[in-house]
């Protein structure tokens, strides 16, 4: 049996934190930790793609898939570009043998990788502010120094622009990452038209990335090679098995991998914690004193509910639902392809319909990280047509992905007799801001129709919160009190984004990682 | 759906002999040129590890003997039935062609072509009306509404 004063279970960005928060103070980190393996896509992807051929094989692999991977969505459930490809499997591997789950209404993702879903993240890092914190029994001041910590940390890029004030300080940002025509157009008509605009509650600006424009930490600055979409670990582009690797590296921390943790048992002496090895399924027990629990939203949770053996409650799992929005600049048409830019969200955009009302935030890409077979059959012409639109219209297209907030949850999560989870979508769609959006962008000149906005099914958002809502005065064992202590326990506390409830419409990411080292420096605390 | 496990192999239309064949004729329709030979092992490959929805009785081998517009076709049951079988060809076709290095200019252009784009857009806006009123005569001819 393996012993250490704190255990932090999971090594995603919260578990990272955590683990940084208490480097050098005796700290176990458990995960089931899958890693990616070396991919051998070396300059830009179009660059790539045109040269001949050697490389012709190679470059099937890492774009197709020798099990032909990227063809995924021809035949199956809906999975994001950034999670199908080859190269970017790992995130998901072995989900569901090592926790299945029943789903009702609901598509999800977990993953069981080292560094969690930020393996496959638009790396948007957003400090959350007083109004989005409302609800919270704590303050955006007890966060403000681990925004900065992490900030100066990780190295985040962006501007000081009309979005700071719902995106709050700027202060040791790095400068944003370049923008590609489309980008620039839409930036360019904003700044015409800005006052009006405003008046209608609708701001356009940088966003905030864990996106190096400048060397920094010993990584390097972004090279624009578009290949976030098929290469893991650009090391320009944050990811948090960065900071585990150092830590591990450093011995500041012990790290456990091929650890699935299944519950803990808390006893006067200490708590021991139950897992099994994710590849041979053999058991192994560890105890600790402290333990920390930021395996993931929906892990967590079935873990607590495990080791209270509740096959009967339902929790609530929040999540942002995403509507797409194709839009087309006809005066682009035909443009050339902008090959070296940030294939991810460039631009954010914000609409703040009334004074009061929660403000609705928008990620804008460009159309240029992802093969255009992915949305090829998309276009209404006959395939050659298609074929032609994908080359012509590429250019033109502005892609607003809209963020609707969630505060009342519509997915129950419970653990079934069979240690299966059950996911469970109850809630009608929300009221829809789509036409509201529309009528926006087209006095940018962008056009689209509501017939053509999709909203997406429940948790495909991947940005999931709120199954151990944080609580002033927890009422029962499914809350923690402000230090993340785990209702009913004496020392399980809880760092991820199961805290984390209300959920607004921006990502969540920083805050999770801020709270989970504020949370980490608590439980340090009583350990002094 | 058909998984591969359900899949026989006595059936000629899942043969890798007729698949081979079939690639062809599918980037014949899709990008006017035979299918090179690794495309056509690489669909067969593709075709034998998937799940093909069935949601539609398709004899596709027979349609293409008797030398049906698949393009036509396809763009007529896309529109009734967006999860149809003759698409999901279609698509994997595009994907293992799209990588190729001899096709990058039919899906990229570098450089800034505006009147290119508007009228070859708008050709297709007419050729696709046509293509549609097609495939719907071919819908109800072989009773695939």
């Amino acid at each position: 049996m393996t012993s250490a004063d704190i255990i932090i279970v999971g090594a995603g960005p919260s578990g990272a934190f955590a683990a940084y928060q208490l480097r050098r103070r005796g700290v176990l980190v458990l995960d089931v930790g899958h890693r990616p393996a070396q991919s051998s896509l070396d300059g830009n992807l179009y660059d790539l793609r045109k040269s001949s051929d050697e490389r012709g094989t190679t470059l099937f692999t890492e774009l197709i898939g020798s099990e032909f991977e990227s063809l995924h969505n021809v035949f199956n459930r809906y999975l994001s570009p950034k999670l199908k490809s080859p190269a970017m499997r790992f995130v998901t591997r072995q989900a569901d043998q090592l926790g299945p789950v029943v789903a009702e209404n609901v598509d999800f993702v977990r993953s069981f990788a080292a560094g969690g879903m930020a393996n496959a993240w638009g790396a948007g890092l957003y400090r959350f502010t007083a109004e989005d914190l409302a609800g919270y029994p704590i303050r955006v001041e007890q966060l403000e120094p681990y925004y900065d910590a992490i900030t100066a940390k990780v190295g985040i890029s962006g501007a000081d622009d009309d979005l700071s004030r719902f995106f709050g300080p700027a202060r040791g940002l790095q400068p944003p990452v370049k923008l590609g025509a489309i980008g620039r157009a839409v930036l360019r008509r904003y700044a015409r038209r800005r006052a009006r605009m405003n008046g209608q509650g609708f701001y356009v600006g940088h966003p905030r990335l864990g996106v190096l424009t400048r060397d920094h930490d010993g990584r390097r600055a972004y090279q624009y090679e578009a290949l976030e979409f098929f290469r893991p670990n650009d090391p320009a582009v944050y990811n948090p098995t960065y900071t585990l690797d150092e830590m591990i590296e450093a011995r500041e921390i012990r790290y456990e991998g091929r650890v699935l943790v299944e519950r803990y048992v808390e006893t006067d002496a200490g708590i021991t914690v139950h897992a099994r090895n994710s590849a041979t399924g053999e058991r192994h027990m560890f105890t600790c004193r402290r333990l920390i629990l930021a395996a993931g939203t929906i892990n967590t949770a079935k873990i607590v509910l495990k080791s209270n053996a509740d096959h009967t409650t339902a929790l609530p799992l929040l999540d942002t639902a995403l509507t797409y929005i194709p839009l087309l600049d006809p005066w682009a048409i035909g443009g050339g392809l902008d090959k070296s830019v940030y294939s991810a969200a460039m631009l954010n955009a914000v609409y703040s319909a009334r004074a009061g009302a929660q403000p609705i935030q928008m990620s804008l890409y460009g159309l240029v990280g992802t093969l255009r077979s992915d949305y090829l059959f998309d276009f209404p012409f006959a395939g050659r047509g298609n074929i032609a639109a994908a080359k012509f219209l590429t250019p033109a297209l502005l892609l607003v992905q809209l963020s609707y907030p969630d505060n009342v949850a519509s997915i129950h999560i419970r653990l079934l007799p069979n240690d299966q989870l059950q996911l469970q979508s109850t809630g009608a769609p929300g009221p829809a801001l789509e036409p509201e959006v529309l009528r926006l962008f087209r006095q940018l000149g962008f056009y689209g129709a509501a017939s053509l906005c999709r909203r997406l099914a429940p948790g495909n958002s991947y940005r999931y919160a709120g199954t151990l809502p944080m609580s002033a005065a927890p009422a029962n064992r499914y809350e923690t009190n402000t230090d993340g202590l785990l209702g009913g326990t004496r020392a399980v506390y809880v760092a991820d984004a199961a805290t984390l409830s209300p959920l607004p419409s921006k990502n969540h990411s920083l805050t999770m990682m801020a709270n989970a080292m504020r949370i980490a420096e608590r439980v340090g605390r009583t350990l002094a | 759906m058909i998984g591969p496990a359900d899949r026989q192999a006595s059936d000629p239309q899942y043969s890798s002999e007729w698949l081979y064949q079939e690639a062809n004729h599918l980037h014949r329709a899709l990008f006017g040129g035979h299918a090179p030979d690794q495309v056509r092992r690489q669909y067969v490959e593709a075709i034998h590890g998937a799940t093909v929805s069935d949601s539609l009785r398709l004899d596709l081998r027979q349609l293409i003997e008797r030398g049906v517009d698949l393009e036509a076709l396809e763009l007529a049951l896309r529109r009734v039935r967006p999860l149809n079988p003759l698409t999901q060809r279609f698509r994997v076709i595009s994907y293992l062609a799209e990588v190729r290095p001899e096709n990058y200019g039919r899906f990229v252009t570098e450089r800034r072509r505006f009147f290119t784009g508007w009228w070859t857009l708008g050709i297709h806006l007419v050729r696709s009306f046509y293509k549609l009123a097609k495939g719907r005569r071919l819908l109800r001819i072989h009773d695939l509404c």
